[in-house]
């Protein structure tokens, strides 16, 4: 044996404080020989040579804590065995993090050292998600007829699956094809507006912005607008938290901007648009927009807006109105539709606000629509 | 025979023969058989030899938890050798000098408190094969010990069995029920209590109000009385007229062994919290192997020569068997369920799978691990 | 935030045993009628030390060192608790409690009921349980469901120093006998901490110690170290920090089976693991409760990872016995991917 390794000294211990040492490196010592004493959490203990030979090195001075199955001695022109000494091993096996070369028994080791913190909460966590019903062997019909039941609405007692509805879907199946599983990007769409739709309670607003003069970048000049209304009108550029009941009203805008791929829907984040000119904020959007098509967006871009904008209008000239939808914690959503003539030939610009009532007023909403037209116009407000 | 408040003694603590002194006893005839003492004297040199080298190997981690019988090894080995082979041992857990007597090997004691079921799988080579495993329970085997010495007398055997316990079993029920059937019965028994003063940190006194142990027997109608459990002349004198009383069919008997646990209670216990050093000083005094030793010399029987080789052939025997319970490899993980059940139950047979099949996933998984430690080491 | 002035907050870092021990001072000094017995409980302070230095601060009165009789210690807190003490009565290791059971579910548990609430015995016994320390033979068992088998009986096992204080403070509080298991694997094993503002826990509730949305990992004790491990590895190695719901069961009896159908309707999968015998271990009792009223929510089949039907190995081959990471691991992943 090279290392002689600390053995758990009582029962379940862990480690032990070195009092005392009676050998030194270069020292002859024994079988049996007393080399050291160590303090563990139940008694002052004496730990003995397991073997003859010489010391080549001592691990660890008076005062320092040593943790079960660290080497405490390095015995001179010894072959390193493979196991702790002994027949019982020191570490638990089969640990899932096993092939970490060690760093496990670091880590393990640094948490000793340091408080952990303990997360765990009372009884039930409260949570919408509750997953759809349907008795093992429907299940097995549906294996059976390649239904994937997550697609069914059942009509059994509290919407529970049943075999008719499998066998109906089976049979759609068979005249319509298989249905498409939603993956990546329109899958966590659906989950986003499904979420929205439980909490939010929205209101749209509508408008119709005459334009003085027309932007060259409508999506930059709106972004600006939006920038400027959430200054005075702070209310809009909130995170609200419905279960406590709380909001943070944000001194920053970081605009959210709706980008449409094949994929999905995909919401990069344009970040202090507040502080930022129009050059600026083109170079920037231009740069997400590329990544998300390249699909080179990093998840970190996609998240943390204060606000989205939607420009549906520059996808189809007919567009003018929409209800988007407000995602939490976000309190609102500006959507812009295409120009259009109005009365006068003037250029006027199709406004849709969706903003969460429990948290935004009408009146707040109204007046946010008020300076986006300030904005756009030049109007200069106090 | 109420049990006396002056323990059966016949050596000083100097070794000295209390009779020489004007003391109440005649030295038994067995004094004069030699190699009988030094048979007794050389197996508790053994058994202290083998304390220290067990409680060496748990500090090393090459056995568990262990209990040492250290100065009370005159109680244990008088045990051992009072026992005839077809007498029936009922042991606890503190009787390494019995069970070395009785013929278990060393390195199957070692198994036992290394962890391995197959140190209780031996017969003993000197002793019965009903001898009975450690019994760790407190005052459990006390019971046992009633049915064994029952079944004996109703096969109508001539057979005694000897059962052994601390002085903290002797606050148990079990003990206390097994006195009064054994009484009641008339039972071919003799319990030993190995008073060392001390059950993990309570102290004799708090233990029982009453002045002596012996003397729980008396509500049972058992004889009992109280022996100086250092000294091996009193032991093994109280031992043989016990278990010859209940090989004769003259009923039960009790003996209060009184003695002092000088070690920790086991390796997992620090004794230093709850006793002076003083008292412990004291009772090194009165320690048994000296005490043998001086009179064997005053006999002439031994000298410092013999002293020396018995060391030696001591810690021979102990690297021998400390060798041979090394190169015992673990059981196979499945052995877990070889001796559930004579008959095996198919409901198992899952288990036996799973058991397979996840020693696989663990070891393959350690052996990673511990290439992947070398490397980095 | 702490709103309670009569208890300010006071975190203290602290492995589980010594929760134990800072719940046991907090009662003490907060109510004369709590008293203490067992084995080696007072000058020794417990042969794990969950008692040190206890007899020193509260006297030989209320910290009593019994002689060694576990029926005894059983049957004096009846008796005690009677009588209007609030007797906490430490039988040394699980593998010695076999002798309070005549007292335990003859009396202490039936009390209340065979009086018609005249008399009752508010007591706690605590016992330290479970392998995986190299102990010696019969110190190593996990036998918990023969009490929570026990009508009157509750059965309670922490599993962090933080829950073995409120949940302690909680069993001491509670009118009715409470059998509290102690995970002796995770005495020491972590330092947490912890709020000793003699704030209880509730005792009949399970703890969610990681929300997720596809697999329910329901445990308890010890074993809720390696679940912990798997778990938070899975969460992270999916990159969806919400995949397994680890819950922590807590109260062995009662058993909270609000919060578990809650997360079985969510997950549709389960997976139960304890370190005790398979066969009429709590995870049978959990496993049955699914199959009566939650089957429909399955999309597998509830799996059990537990101790063999086996006598404990001795400690040499203990780890064939124990739970691994990696046993939890492959039980989980094969409840993920097998289908009714």
């Amino acid at each position: 044996m090279r290392y002689f390794k600390l053995p758990d000294l009582g029962e379940g211990l862990i480690e032990a404080e070195i009092v005392e040492w009676h050998v030194k490196a270069g020292d002859q010592v024994s079988t049996d020989q007393v080399m050291l004493a160590v303090e563990t959490a139940k008694a002052i203990v004496e730990i003995p040579s397991p073997q003859m030979g010489i010391i080549e090195h001592t691990f660890g001075d008076i005062g320092d804590t040593v943790h079960i199955g660290e080497p405490l001695v390095e015995y001179q022109g010894e072959n390193d065995s493979v196991s702790v000494v002994g027949n019982l091993s020191a570490e638990p096996l089969g640990q899932v993090s096993a092939n970490n070369n060690g760093s496990n028994t670091e880590a393990n080791n640094k948490s000793q050292a340091e408080a952990k913190t303990d997360r765990f909460s009372i009884g039930i966590k409260s949570s919408t998600m509750i997953a759809i019903q349907a008795s093992p062997s429907v299940r097995g019909l549906a294996g059976r007829l390649g239904v994937d039941v997550e697609q069914i609405t059942g009509t059994g007692d509290g919407g529970r699956i049943t075999s008719d509805d499998v066998e109906k879907a089976a049979r759609m199946n068979q005249n319509l094809g298989d249905s498409e599983k939603l993956t990546g990007v329109r899958k966590a769409m659906a989950q986003v507006m499904i979420k929205s739709h439980q909490q939010i309670v929205p209101v749209t607003l509508f408008a119709d912005v005459p334009l003085t003069k027309v932007a060259s970048e409508m999506t930059i000049a709106v972004a600006k607008a939006i920038a400027f209304a959430c200054i005075k009108e702070p209310a809009l550029n909130v995170w609200f938290d419905g279960e406590n009941m709380s909001r943070r009203i944000l001194d920053f805008v970081d605009l959210g901007i709706a980008v449409d791929t094949e994929q999905g829907l995909f919401v990069p984040v344009l970040r202090q648009v507040q502080d930022r000119d129009e050059d600026d904020l083109k170079a920037g959007l231009e740069a997400l927009k590329h990544a998300v098509i390249t699909r080179n967006i990093p998840p970190a871009e996609l998240t943390g807006a204060t606000i989205i904008l939607s420009n549906y209008g520059s996808l189809n000239p007919y567009c003018r109105y929409g209800t988007p939808i407000v995602v939490p914690p976000m309190v609102a959503i500006v959507g812009i539709g295409a120009l259009y003539a109005g009365e006068d030939s003037g250029k006027v610009l199709p406004i849709s606000l969706t903003f969460d009532h429990r948290c935004v007023t009408g009146g707040e909403a109204s007046r946010f629509i008020g300076y986006i037209a300030d904005y756009l116009n030049n109007i200069k407000t106090e | 025979m109420m049990p006396h408040n002056n323990p059966l003694q016949y050596l000083s603590a100097e070794g000295e023969p209390l009779t020489e002194r004007g003391g109440r006893h005649e030295l038994p005839d067995f004094v004069n058989d030699q190699s009988l003492l030094l048979q007794a004297y050389r197996w508790m040199n053994l058994t202290r030899a083998f304390d220290q080298k067990a409680v060496a190997l748990q500090r090393t981690g090459i056995i568990g938890t262990y209990p040492s019988s250290l100065g009370q090894e005159a109680i244990s080995v008088a045990c051992g050798m009072a026992l005839a082979q077809d007498d029936v041992f009922v042991p606890y857990y503190r009787d390494h000098g019995s069970l070395l007597v009785r013929g278990n090997l060393m390195e199957h004691l070692l198994l036992y408190w290394g962890g391995d079921e197959r140190g209780s799988a031996y017969v003993a080579k000197a002793g019965s094969a009903l001898d009975m495993p450690i019994c760790v329970p407190i005052a459990t085997q006390a019971s046992h010990a009633v049915g064994i010495a029952s079944a004996l007398k109703i096969q109508q055997k001539r057979q005694a069995v000897l059962c052994t316990l601390g002085d903290g079993a002797s606050s148990k029920g079990d003990f206390l029920e097994a006195l009064n059937l054994a009484g009641s019965w008339h039972l071919p028994v003799v319990f030993v209590i190995n008073n060392n003063q001390w059950a993990i940190s309570v102290p004799r006194h708090i233990q029982s109000g009453a002045p002596t142990l012996a003397q729980k027997a008396s509500a049972a109608a058992i004889p009992s009385m109280q022996v100086d459990g250092n000294d091996f002349i009193a032991m093994y004198e109280a031992l043989t007229e016990g278990l010859h009383r209940a090989r004769q069919r003259k009923g039960p008997m009790l003996i209060e062994a009184i003695s002092y646990r000088l070690s920790d209670h086991t390796t997992a216990d620090d004794a230093s919290r709850y006793r002076g050093q003083e008292e412990v000083d004291k009772a090194w005094k009165n320690e048994p192997i000296k005490r043998l030793q001086n009179f064997i010399f005053q006999r002439g029987y031994w000298d410092k020569k013999a002293e020396g080789c018995l060391q030696d052939d001591c810690q021979t025997q102990l690297e021998k068997s400390v060798q041979a319970y090394k190169s015992i490899e673990a059981e196979q993980p499945e052995a877990m369920f070889d001796y559930m059940y004579q008959t095996w139950p198919a409901a198992l047979d899952d288990q036996v799978v799973t058991c397979g099949e996840k020693y696989k996933r663990n070891y393959l998984a350690a052996q990673q691990h511990s290439s992947g430690f070398n490397k980095g080491a | 935030m702490n709103n309670n002035l009569e208890n300010p907050d006071c975190f203290k870092q602290v492995s589980l045993v010594e929760a134990i021990n800072m719940a046991l001072d907090y009662a003490m000094s907060q109510d004369e009628s709590v008293v203490m017995l067992g084995e080696d409980i007072g000058k020794n302070g417990g042969v794990f030390r969950a008692t040190d230095g206890l007899q020193e601060k509260f006297g030989q009165a209320r910290v009593m060192d019994t002689p060694l009789a576990e029926t005894s210690i059983a049957g004096a807190a009846v008796g005690m608790s009677v009588a209007g003490l609030k007797p906490i009565a430490e039988i040394q290791f699980m593998g010695f409690i076999y002798a309070t059971l005549e007292h335990l579910i003859c009396h202490a548990a039936r009390m209340r009921n065979r009086t018609r609430g005249r008399l009752s015995c508010p007591m706690v016994i605590r016992a330290p349980f479970g392998g995986g320390i190299h102990a010696p033979e019969h110190h190593s068992e996990s036998t918990e469901a023969l009490f929570a088998h026990i009508p009157g009986l509750r059965v309670v096992i922490p599993s962090s120093p933080a829950r073995a204080y409120g949940l302690l403070l909680a069993a001491i509080e509670n009118p009715d006998p409470v059998i509290f298991l102690e995970p002796k694997r995770l005495y020491r094993s972590e330092v947490h901490d912890v709020n000793d503002n003699g704030q209880a826990l509730p005792l009949d509730s399970c703890f969610t110690l990681r929300e997720g949305e596809e697999l329910t990992l329901i445990s308890w004790g010890a074993c809720i170290k390696e679940c912990l491990a798997v778990v938070d590895q899975m969460n992270a190695e999916s990159g969806n920090d919400k995949r397994i719901e680890l819950i922590d069961l807590a109260s062995i009896k009662p058993i909270d089976f609000a919060t578990i159908a809650h997360s079985i309707k969510k997950t549709g999968r389960c997976v139960i693991v304890h370190e005790a015998a398979k066969t009429c271990g709590v995870g049978a009792e959990i496993a049955a409760y699914i199959a009566e009223h939650l089957m429909a929510y399955c999309k597998s089949p509830v799996k059990r990872i537990t101790g063999f039907d086996t006598v404990m190995p001795y400690f040499r081959n203990e780890q064939h016995y124990l739970i691994s990471e990696l046993d939890i691991k492959a039980a989980i992943d094969e409840s993920l991917s097998s289908d009714f």
